[in-house]
């Protein structure tokens, strides 16, 4: 996104901030950092789907600071569908000793603070936190945002030159995880998944930051 | 947590159950392009690093690659247990994903766990005992690669080409010399020994006033103090010659006799020259042949360096080819035909004796009768098995007609397997681009090379097909390089020959036919083509170490097999039985194979044919 646009929104967003708690959301960030996160859903409608678990980790320059990371179990307000089930493999059981939707949201707003947000079509994991966001605080996340699987697409146009450009690119998780040559994935949950997208992450960054010799 | 972590690994797999989490707690991960440097040289490490993905190696001041980590390994324990920074760097030579465990939460294992830290002291200690071999190792190794200016030298004594034989005899007899440098009538260096003055007299019945520029021999070698006394041997051994004129900044700075260099190093080189050069009949040669084994087996024990080992063996052996073809050859073949080695043996590659691959080219109209020409091939043979050598598997033998040939004929049949491609034809071909003079006439081998290199000038389609080999077998190194070995041959064992040397040989091979290097030797091909900028010179030097320390590896096992009298296997190594050091350089070799195929591949466009 324009720099100038995401300025106006964040100060448009600032404003309408309904609880001064979160202000630390608008700040400008100095840690250099930026958050990957992914979240396990009972469904793949932002507007009927819930939150599940969220998982997340900071990452710093070529480093994935695993030993900062976010694991978080929600209580649903609803029954799982059985067909999400089978994909998270988070039963009822699991989730019910999970944490109240706000307070866990809580805990990851502060846990992002001002950082820029990574993830592999991101767009979908903010509109779920957003539909939380939105009716509790007046704003959904103003923090700059960045899509894994945008920066592999042009990177693989970019390498393949004009010519040779077919139009597709396989942006499957897995297909994008082994054409970059990174190890497989473990099991799925939100948090694995959080870190494998920031392998991918650092991996295309740090392959297109300059060589100093 | 990361799910990634296995900590079944040594020697997390010591850790309680409450440490593991400790440790998976403490866990980042990193990412490194290839070349990135993890640690530097000269910098106190905060983590220790363990390889979840990838190949990261050590290097030493001189950048000499000292040890190589790849999944779960992990380094630098012995900086962070002594606190202080590591004299080398580690870099990624390639991407490597690592863990990195902060050194407090590893220091406090190595205290609270007497396990965790004794792995690490048992690894010191088996570090420090791998050191003192290699040290020993390079301390019986030092009295081979000793340079020249170390042994004793004569001083020089020159004398003018006018001096006469008498006044000659009289110089060295009060100079206490065994040989006089001789500046010639037309200012060239010479020498004059003893033995030239005796013959002179003695069976050539010259005067003694004769003057020695007329006596002394002027076509001379000379070798350099800065070079290896090694050498020297090598070109002693090669010429026939016992004493080298020593140069010092174009000078001349001393005398090397062989007697002084064989004092300076007892190895039994000298003794199967002697015996070769002293045979009189073929049961004299045969027990010089002999001699080659124990030979190669104390040279390659004294940690003598390979390609000096096969240096030495292919000058013995092409003089032992020379020496029986002088019995056996009519003079006819001898003024008419040229013999030469093909194979290993033309690339003075060969580390003992292995095949004959031998041909015989003759002068176009020679006029032999058949039957000489054929009398001698048979003789020539047998007496090779009689000497253990033993016959080509491919029959590229002076038995086999094709193999005895005029220079029009070998002409033809180049003109068919270049313009004809089959497996068959490139066979041939690559035989001959490595073939090399033993005896006879140079002049018709010079002819035939000649030719092959003119038709193949600018022939890149014969070449795409020529190279297509060297990616044709895998080499052994897996995504995680750990070494892959034949699943379906010998368990545990490595074919070194066709995942490493194969590669390596042929590629050059096709690069030195395409650049007209004369030169028939891998290393020397190397080195050529590093030289006219074919090669960087950089990947050169790994390419040649790399080779060395395959056809070592090789070598190795061959003794060994020989000392059990197993026949069978000869390009196999038991990875098992390789230390970590060998088995790190091992890695390191095949992953230089895989740079070059993958270069060649693309020189040559090979990856258009799969």
């Amino acid at each position: 996104m324009n720099v100038i646009l995401h300025g106006m929104k964040r100060a448009l967003g600032r404003r309408r901030l309904k609880d001064p708690e979160y202000t630390f959301l608008f700040e400008p960030d100095g840690s250099d950092e930026a958050v990957c996160f992914d979240c396990e859903t009972s469904g793949l409608e932002p507007a009927t789907a819930e939150l599940l678990s969220i998982g997340a980790v900071k990452i710093k320059g070529n480093r994935i600071l695993t030993s900062e990371r976010l694991e978080l179990t929600i209580r649903p307000e609803r029954a799982v569908p059985a067909d999400a089930i089978k994909v998270n493999h988070l039963r009822e059981m699991d989730v019910a000793g999970g944490l109240p939707v706000h307070e866990a949201l809580d805990t990851f707003l502060r846990f992002v603070g001002g950082r820029p947000l990574v993830g592999y079509y991101l767009e979908f994991d903010v509109a779920m936190v957003n539909k939380y966001l939105r009716p509790w605080l007046g704003v959904g996340l103003p923090n700059r945002q960045t899509d894994v699987s945008a920066m592999y697409y042009d990177r693989t146009i970019k390498r393949a030159g004009a010519h040779d450009y077919t139009g597709t690119v396989d942006l499957r998780f897995a297909s994008i995880m082994e054409d970059l040559g990174l190890p497989e994935r473990g099991a799925h949950d939100a948090f694995n998944d959080a870190l494998m997208t920031a392998l991918i992450y650092v991996k295309l960054m740090e392959d297109a930051r300059p060589r100093v010799d | 947590m990361p799910k990634m972590f296995d900590s079944s690994v040594p020697p997390f797999d010591r850790l309680r159950p409450r440490e593991r989490e400790a440790v998976v707690d403490a866990l980042d991960i990193a990412y490194f392009r290839s070349g990135d440097v993890i640690i530097a040289a000269d910098q106190k490490p905060d983590h220790l690093y363990v390889i979840i993905k990838g190949h990261a190696v050590e290097r030493d001041p001189d950048e000499e690659i000292v040890n190589t980590f790849s999944a779960k390994d992990a380094f630098d324990t012995m900086a962070l247990i002594k606190d202080e920074a590591p004299a080398n760097r580690f870099e990624a030579a390639e991407e490597v994903i690592a863990y990195m465990l902060p050194r407090k939460v590893f220091l406090t294992l190595v205290a609270d766990n007497a396990d965790f830290e004794r792995f690490y002291f048992q690894s010191l200690t088996e570090r420090l005992e791998a050191q003192a071999q290699l040290a020993s190792n390079r301390g019986m190794a030092s009295f081979m690669i000793a340079r020249v200016d170390e042994a004793y030298l004569h001083p020089p004594i020159t004398a003018p080409a006018e001096l006469t034989l008498r006044e000659a005899a009289r110089l060295m007899k009060q100079k206490r010399a065994t040989s006089l440098l001789v500046t010639g009538f037309d200012g060239r260096l010479g020498v004059l020994s003893g033995t030239d003055i005796r013959e002179a007299v003695l069976i050539d019945e010259q005067p003694l006033d004769m003057r020695i520029g007329d006596a002394a021999t002027f076509d001379i070698h000379t070798i350099d103090a800065e070079d290896f006394l090694f050498n020297a041997q090598i070109l002693m051994t090669r010429h026939g010659v016992k004493r080298l004129p020593v140069m010092k900044d174009g000078r001349v700075h001393g005398v090397l006799e062989l007697i002084d260099l064989l004092s300076f190093m007892s190895s039994h080189s000298h003794l199967v020259t002697t015996q070769v050069d002293r045979a009189q009949t073929i049961e004299d040669l045969r027990r010089a042949a002999d001699g080659m084994v124990p030979l190669v087996t104390a040279l390659h024990g004294s940690g003598v360096k390979i390609r000096h080992v096969t240096e030495l063996v292919t000058a013995l052996n092409r003089k032992i080819f020379a020496k029986l073809f002088e019995f056996l050859a009519p003079p006819e073949i001898r003024d008419h035909a040229c013999l030469i080695v093909m194979g290993s043996e033309g690339r003075g590659e060969q580390i003992l004796r292995t095949d004959q691959d031998n041909a015989l080219i003759l002068r176009d109209g020679h006029g032999i009768r058949p039957e000489l020409i054929a009398g001698f091939c048979g003789n020539f043979n047998r007496a090779l098995l009689a000497f253990d050598y033993p016959p080509c598997k491919g029959n590229m033998m002076v038995t086999n007609p094709e193999w005895v040939r005029t220079v029009s004929e070998y002409g033809d049949a180049l003109h068919r397997w270049i313009n004809v491609p089959s497996e068959f034809g490139h066979l041939n071909l690559a035989a001959f681009t490595d073939s090399a003079y033993v005896a006879g006439d140079p002049a018709l081998l010079a002819q035939i090379r000649d030719s092959l290199f003119r038709r193949l000038t600018d022939n890149q389609a014969f070449f795409s097909f020529f190279a297509r080999p060297v990616t044709m077998f895998d080499t052994p190194i897996g995504l995680f390089h750990q070494l892959r070995t034949d699943r379906h041959a010998q368990a545990g064992e490595l074919d070194i020959k066709k995942g490493g040397i194969f590669p390596i040989v042929h590629g050059i091979r096709a690069m030195a036919l395409e650049k007209h290097v004369q030169d028939t030797n891998t290393f020397q091909r190397i080195e050529e083509l590093a030289r006219i900028g074919e090669l960087e010179r950089e990947f050169a030097q790994n390419l040649s170490d790399a080779f060395a320390f395959l056809l070592d590896l090789r070598l190795k096992g061959r003794l060994e097999r020989q000392a059990t009298g197993s026949e069978d296997g000869d390009n196999f190594i038991q990875t098992r039985t390789l230390h970590k050091l060998q088995r790190d350089v091992l890695k390191d070799s095949l992953l230089i194979v895989k740079e070059f195929k993958a270069k060649v591949s693309h020189r040559y466009k090979l990856a258009a044919f799969s």
